[in-house]
């Protein structure tokens, strides 16, 4: 018997799972041995595919990455997120015995955690909003230097009077503070961590100017360019707190900034590219 | 023998050997969901480290509701998928997929089905390729497609219906070569038949 109607498409005959084929359909089918075979073949394709997802993988297959370098990129995000703490060599090479932040030993430390939280990222996204500000030329009447921000993390207390006078903080030259201790720095670190918070969580529901796409297209280009040099920096240095920090402040900010695109974009638009 | 709620707790506690534990178990399986995704080896290196990292930051969000086998493998597939909109592969999720008469050449080693289906997969543009892996491999839903990838449920079945049209003249040779030594045809037949009242199988 000869097929009365046109051969059915492949699309349409690789739609069989979700498109249930029509009595007329069936028909053609059921007399066009060509149709025939690539229903049969496509359906063997489907079936071979989820053959695969069943497939446990083989043990002996070679590794994607070393467990040590795994290792190695967990201490660093938690060195950063710890505030640099892992600054002496001693630390450092506890840091690679045992991912383990200072005072883990705390049973509050023991309980269960997020290894990475959601205000500490906040953080970071609000260290790079002034880094990548000075990137993007939306500060450049201070005229501050990209090392800015890390002055402001150096600046310790100052941090909160710098932020009531920014021209001084973008006077101030870089390498100008000095500590008595790593400990003095980490301390100063951290509370100009908190304070980026404050200020990244006012900027979230004060700053109006983050709802332009263009504003996030642009700040999203030089985070890239931002993330590429940490990366380079890093393969000479790895454990270096300071790159380390930029590193995930960067990455950090990029994702809250992929999100507040997403939010700024007309509901029927979505992100392919930027 | 430890349970993995135990390992998984020490793990967060940062306990090294528990990590390792965890790596040794679950590197086979979260490597090849890794490699399959990517496409490409050396991609797959790059990004299957930044994976493991947000694992091993994600473990406390285990809540022991399901097997952590089966949490760690929809990680692992979620954390690839980041990486790989970070690397910007899958900027072209709604292209149209290039027509290439290529089909998958057959020799001994090749007839492994998954190094058959990996390799043709490949040849799919990479957002068709993300589809059929996640719908027909790993067995997710279009509506869970969508969300994952930013795309519609609708977008999601068109990529995939055009993904196995191609992926079938891809692996013609590996298909017919099935269907003549298990008789696989005549099971699907059967299938057929039964799903759409007996009419196929009646001829």
């Amino acid at each position: 018997m000869q097929p009365s109607s046109p051969h059915l498409a492949a699309e349409r005959l690789a739609a069989f799972d979700e498109n249930p084929l029509s009595a007329g359909e069936l028909a053609h089918l059921a007399v066009c041995a060509e149709c025939r075979t690539e229903y049969e073949a496509v359906v063997e394709v489907v079936a071979m595919a989820g053959a695969l997802g069943a497939q446990l993988p083989s043990p002996d297959a070679p590794r994607l990455v070393e467990f040590d370098a795994i290792l190695a990129g967990v201490g660093r995000s938690e060195a950063a997120l710890a505030g640099a703490s892992w600054a002496t060599g001693e630390e450092n090479a506890a840091a690679t015995r045992h991912v383990q932040r200072p005072g883990a030993d705390t049973p509050a430390a023991k309980a269960p955690r997020r290894v990475v939280a959601p205000r500490w990222r906040q953080a970071a996204a609000a260290l790079l909003l002034v880094s990548g500000g000075a990137v993007l030329g939306r500060v450049t009447s201070l005229a501050a230097p990209i090392g800015a921000s890390v002055a402001l993390a150096g600046a310790g207390s100052d941090a909160r009077r710098a932020s009531a006078t920014p021209v001084s903080l973008a006077a101030r030259p870089f390498a100008d503070e000095t500590y008595g201790s790593v400990e003095q720095a980490t301390i100063a670190l951290n509370e100009a961590q908190r304070e980026y918070e404050r200020a990244s969580l006012w900027l979230a529901s004060n700053d109006t100017t983050m709802r332009d796409p263009e504003v996030f297209r642009a700040r999203l280009a030089a985070l890239d360019q931002m993330m590429e040099a940490s990366r380079v920096a890093l393969r000479d240095a790895p454990q270096d707190p300071v790159l380390n920090h930029y590193y995930l402040a960067a990455y950090s900010a990029r994702e809250a900034t992929l999100q507040a695109l997403s939010s700024a974009l007309p509901v029927d638009k979505i992100i392919e590219r930027y | 023998m430890e349970t993995d709620a135990a390992i998984v707790r020490r793990a967060i506690d940062g306990d090294e050997r528990a990590m390792r534990l965890l790596w040794n178990q679950h590197a086979p399986h979260v490597d090849a969901v890794v490699r399959r995704l990517a496409g490409d080896p050396d991609l797959a290196e790059d990004i299957a480290q930044e994976v493991w990292i947000q694992i091993f930051r994600a473990l406390p969000s285990w809540r022991g509701d399901a097997k952590f086998s089966t949490w760690i493998h929809r990680v692992a597939i979620n954390r690839t998928l980041n990486a790989l909109r970070s690397v910007k592969r899958l900027a072209a999720t709604e292209t149209v997929i290039e027509e290439d008469s290529a089909v998958v050449e057959q020799d001994a080693e090749r007839r492994m089905l998954a190094q058959s289906i990996d390799e043709a997969a490949r040849q799919l543009s990479p957002g068709a390729r993300t589809v059929f892996l996640l719908h027909d491999v790993e067995g997710y839903t279009h509506e869970e497609i969508a969300a994952e990838l930013g795309i519609t449920a609708g977008g999601s079945k068109s990529q995939l219906f055009k993904a196995r049209a191609k992926l079938r003249r891809l692996l013609a040779p590996l298909v017919e070569q099935r269907r003549g030594h298990d008789g696989a045809a005549r099971h699907f037949a059967d299938g057929y038949g039964e799903s759409y009242g007996g009419t196929y199988a009646a001829q």
